[in-house]
This record gives structure tokens, C-alpha cells and sequence, in this order.
């Protein structure tokens, strides 16, 4: 999130735009600046985001993967460059459980 | 059998292992998502390393008939101690005045300085054997469901025959008030206060107060007035918390889509009165399949509500989380001995109770272990949905060695906590206000005036 944050208050990009949303952009890096300050001192002192990264850090053997890669579809012209909702490195989000068995 | 740290010498009473064959028993609330099974891993298509050919009738009957009359002892009698309640006695000169020593890392007699160890509980408990044969879950005799009238225990002292009552929420050894020899709790009570396995205090408590120091004296800037004044880093408390360890032989499976960019190119627009510059992507979209086996080894598990991280909105506990890992390969079979000079949590948690957030983590893990084989997918992959199934899991109770320092604030309780054993430290300290918003308000006004400035000077440029 601080990233992101940090992306919008680069004088550059708010100022990037069209001539009208230059006072916009100029206005905006402040109050962005200050916000920034705090969510950082806030982490520093909280750390509510700091955590043991189990899920790469334990002991974990893998074996007897098995991978299936099927094409289904090709599409054209896409905009942005990361897909809608990838979540492959978001390891702590649930997704639909399916029931399994061996 | 102890480990004698002094070179040869006498040895002491220890545990006698098995007892009589039986079934194991099954891990509480195992008719959930832990529930165990047999298994092959099920494939259909695209490389597979190392696949084990499909389990016969024959093999898999067999696997049953094993679960349900093992051969050697089951884990809850490895675990069992046997020793019995009262007093633990030196093995040299039979005192029962013994604690734990942090420069010796050994039990050492207070008459005549004999040092010892309990045995490793990996090896006492069997632990060696390979995770990949676990079928079914076992627990060890620590980790069994909590009977909650279990709280009081009456010993009678070995020593002059006297009755000594000790309560089990607060300690779990006590002075006879006849004879002043120590009496111990030796054995597991259903009551979550005597676990299989303790990881004993490397870091002494002059370690951890400098530790805690450190950290919050890099901290001061903008750290509450009062809690400055107010803190005392003398008071850190060593404390033992209980953590439920499994060992897991699991299958896990993921599917989802991936997006694969096959050609960039960029085009010029028209946005209403002006042309842009656009980059476009045509992809190749993926059906996406992952089915593998994880073996996970000590994955511990917080076990008492009072410092869960989400049981106890009152204080802090996530700092808890960011002090792991602890080598729990190294902890050793329990003895009462090990505590002292120290407070302990009692376990109040059941493998029931943990249960949803064990499958949670071991989703996590296969997680993790399958984005390496993901590098085809440049955008991104969608994982939309996950199942583990759990082959076999074997549970023992352990206390983790902690320094913690507290403060109240008046809302909450601010936990500096510090590894006993390798000093990793994490902690919250409350913020004063005034200062980290007066600091933002600084920097944004600071930032506005030379945006604004530089603004004004383009505009005459």
C-alpha cells in the first residue's frame, strides 16, 4: 500500500498529466508526503505487518509434482500488465476450497 | 535417559518408553479437513518427478490394519513420562533442588553442582522416522483435549509424607511447607499444563534487557511520553508458551487461470482533444493445474488464548509472530526443573481448536512451494481454488522460550517479546500522537511549498 501511495505522490506523475490537472497534482503531494510519514512511523512502531514468513521460512519437502498447463483461450489488445486478480504471491488469501482426497 | 553434561557420572531415573500396544489416538475435531487417508497422488497429465507407482488393495489394507494395531508403541506412549508426581531428585546426590542454568544450558543441582540434560525429544519421541510414512494423526500425551477440572493436584511429599495441594494454572512445583524439599508435577495432566517437550532459555535475562533496550531506544522519536517514562526494562519476564508442533504428510492440489504475454505493442489514441500513447498486450490464457506432496516439519502453532493472535484483542500478541522460527529440533523431553525461575502459559488450546488454522497454514505453504513453477505466467496467476488432504500428522505440546516485556497503556497491552533462543525482537510501542502527526503535517507542508514553488518557477521558465 505505501508503495502504491509512494507511485501517487511522485510530483512527476501527478503533474503528468494534461495542463489541467497540474494544480491538482501540485496540491496533492503534501497532504500525500504527510500521509506517508505517518503510515511509516506507524509501521516502525507497530509492527503490525511484521510477521515469520511460514509458508517459505518452514521445513517443507515437496514431491511428486504434477503440473497441468492448457491453453484455453488467446485474447487481444489487453490493457495493463498484470492480469485482473493474480494472487499467486498472495499466499495468506483463501480461495474456494475444494475437497480432495489422497 | 539424562544426558550428563559433566563427562561420566551417575545417571538418573528416566522415563521407560512403551507400554501396552494400542491404538493411537486421533487427533480432537480430525473429522474436519484433517481427517486422515490413504493416498496416491492423483495425476492427469504433464510432467511428474519421482511419482510413486499406485498403492495396491493389498498395501493399502495393510496401511489400515496398521493404523489400527500398530506394532511398537504409539507416539502418546513415546511421550508419556513416567515418572512420578513429587519429588525430582538430583541423579548424584538426590537433591531435590535443581534449575535450569542459561550459561551451563543444563539442569544443575544446587548442593552439588551436577549438570545434566533431559534427552532430545525428536529422539525420544521417534521423531527421526520419516514424515512421508505418517498415515493417520497421533497425538503425544501433552497434546491431548483439555479436561477442565484438572487444575488442582494433591501431592504427597516423598519426604516427610505430608500433603502439598498445587495449583496447575500457576505453578507447576512447589515447596513442601514441612520438609522445604521441591515437589514437581512430572507427568502430563489432561489439563494443558504439562506439555511433552521444552525448548529451553539460551538468552540470559541481562541478553534480553539489553535486547529490549535497543529496540525501543530506537524508538524514542515519536514513542508516547508516558510510556518513556514509564518503562522498565528490568521487568521483562521470562515466560514459556505453549505451541502445538505437527509434522504432516500432506497432498495438496490448486487450479486456476494464468495469462501468458505472447506480443506488446503500443498505439496512439485519441482522448478527447489530444492523442496518447497506450501499451496493449495480446496473452495466451492457461488453464492451471498444480498436485504435489509436502512433508512440513515443526510447524508450530500458538496454543494458549491469552497470547493467540487473534483471540486477544487486549494486547499485542502479533509481535509474537515475528520472533519465529524457534529450532525446535532442539527441545527436549520435559521436566518441571526447566521452568523454574521462569513463568509458564498453560495451554488452554485443543488440536480441535487450531485445527482450521493449521489446514489455513499448510494451504499457505503448498501455496508458496508452487509459485516456483509458475514462471511461464509473466502476468500473474489466479489461483481460485485449494485443497490440502492430510495422509498423516503427529502433534506434540511444547513451551517456547520467550522474554517478554509488558506495558499497559490504559487500551492496550504493548508486548516487546524476544526470542529466548536466537534474541530475534519485535515489539509495539505506542505512538504519541502530537509528535508522528505534527512530524506529517511538517513534511507535507514542506513538500507542498517546493511543489507549489517549483510549479511557479516552470511557469516563468
Amino acid at each position: 500500500m505505501i508503495t502504491d501511495l509512494m507511485i501517487l505522490a511522485d510530483p512527476m506523475l501527478l503533474a503528468g498529466g494534461s495542463d489541467g490537472d497540474y494544480p491538482f497534482g501540485v496540491l496533492a503531494a503534501g497532504p500525500i508526503a504527510g500521509i506517508l510519514v505517518y503510515l511509516g512511523i506507524y509501521s516502525r512502531y507497530r509492527n503490525k505487518d511484521k510477521r515469520y514468513r511460514f509458508e517459505s521460512e518452514s521445513k517443507v519437502e515437496v514431491g511428486n509434482m504434477m503440473t497441468r498447463d492448457a491453453k484455453i483461450k488467446h485474447r487481444r489488445r489487453v490493457s495493463g500488465s498484470r492480469m485482473g486478480g493474480a494472487n499467486e504471491s498472495r499466499h495468506l488469501e483463501r480461495v474456494r476450497r475444494m475437497q480432495i482426497s489422497g | 535417559m539424562s544426558h550428563d553434561v559433566n563427562g561420566p557420572g551417575p545417571q538418573g531415573e528416566r522415563p521407560a518408553t512403551p507400554g501396552a500396544p494400542g491404538a493411537g489416538p486421533m487427533g480432537a475435531g480430525s473429522g474436519g479437513p484433517m481427517g486422515p487417508g490413504p493416498g496416491e497422488p492423483a495425476g492427469d497429465g504433464g510432467p511428474a518427478a519421482g511419482q510413486e507407482p499406485a498403492a495396491s488393495a493389498e498395501d493399502l489394507l495393510a496401511q489400515v490394519e496398521e493404523a489400527a494395531h500398530p506394532s511398537g508403541p504409539t507416539l502418546e506412549e513415546r511421550t508419556r513420562i513416567r515418572k512420578e508426581h513429587g519429588l525430582d531428585k538430583c541423579p548424584r546426590c538426590g537433591s531435590s533442588d535443581i534449575a535450569y542454568d542459561i550459561p551451563q544450558r543444563a539442569l544443575v543441582c544446587s548442593y552439588c553442582r551436577y549438570a545434566f540434560n533431559e534427552p532430545n525429544a525428536h529422539e525420544a519421541f521417534g521423531f527421526t522416522s520419516p514424515i512421508q510414512d505418517l498415515r493417520g494423526v497421533t497425538i503425544g500425551a501433552g497434546s491431548e483435549d483439555i479436561v477442565e477440572d484438572q487444575d488442582v493436584v494433591t501431592l504427597k511429599c516423598q519426604g516427610c509424607g505430608a500433603d502439598v495441594v498445587i495449583k496447575l494454572e500457576e505453578q507447576l512445583q512447589s515447596r513442601c511447607h514441612w520438609c522445604r524439599q521441591t515437589l514437581s508435577i512430572n507427568t502430563q495432566v489432561p489439563n494443558g499444563a504439562v506439555p511433552d517437550a521444552v525448548l529451553p532459555f539460551l538468552l540470559s535475562r541481562e541478553q534480553a534487557v539489553e535486547k529490549v533496550k535497543e529496540f525501543v531506544g530506537a524508538r524514542r522519536t515519536f514513542a508516547d511520553r508516558r510510556f518513556l517514562r514509564d518503562f522498565t526494562p528490568e521487568n521483562v519476564l521470562g515466560v514459556y508458551m505453549p505451541y502445538l508442533m505437527v509434522d504432516a504428510n500432506i497432498h495438496a492440489e490448486l487450479a486456476g487461470t494464468g495469462e501468458d504475454t505472447v506480443r506488446t505493442y503500443t498505439e496512439r489514441v485519441k482522448v478527447g482533444d489530444r492523442e496518447e500513447t497506450r501499451t496493449y498486450y495480446d496473452v495466451d490464457v492457461y488453464q492451471v493445474a498444480r498436485k504435489f506432496d509436502l512433508l512440513v516439519d515443526d510447524l508450530a502453532t500458538q496454543s494458549s488464548t491469552r497470547y493467540h493472535r487473534d483471540r486477544n484483542e487486549s494486547a499485542t500478541n502479533y509481535v509474537l509472530r515475528a520472533i519465529q522460527p524457534f529450532d525446535v529440533e532442539d527441545a527436549l523431553v520435559y521436566n518441571s526443573n526447566y521452568l523454574t525461575g521462569h513463568t509458564s502459559e498453560r495451554r488452554d488450546l485443543d488440536i480441535g481448536d487450531i485445527d482450521e488454522e493449521v489446514v489455513e497454514k499448510f494451504l499457505a505453504i503448498a501455496r508458496a512451494r508452487a509459485q516456483p513453477t509458475l514462471g511461464k505466467y509473466d502476468r500473474g496467476v489466479k489461483w481460485e481454488a485449494e485443497g490440502v488432504s492430510v495422509r498423516g500428522a503427529r502433534w506434540v505440546a511444547v513451551l517456547l522460550p520467550v522474554w517478554l516485556y509488558s506495558q499497559y497503556d490504559g487500551r492496550l497491552s504493548h508486548y516487546v517479546a524476544v526470542n529466548g533462543r536466537t534474541g530475534q525482537t519485535m515489539g509495539s510501542i505506542p505512538i504519541s500522537q502530537p509528535r508522528a502527526i505534527g512530524a506529517s503535517c511538517l513534511v507535507a507542508t514542506i513538500v507542498t511549498v517546493l511543489a507549489v514553488g517549483g510549479g511557479i518557477l516552470s511557469m516563468f521558465a
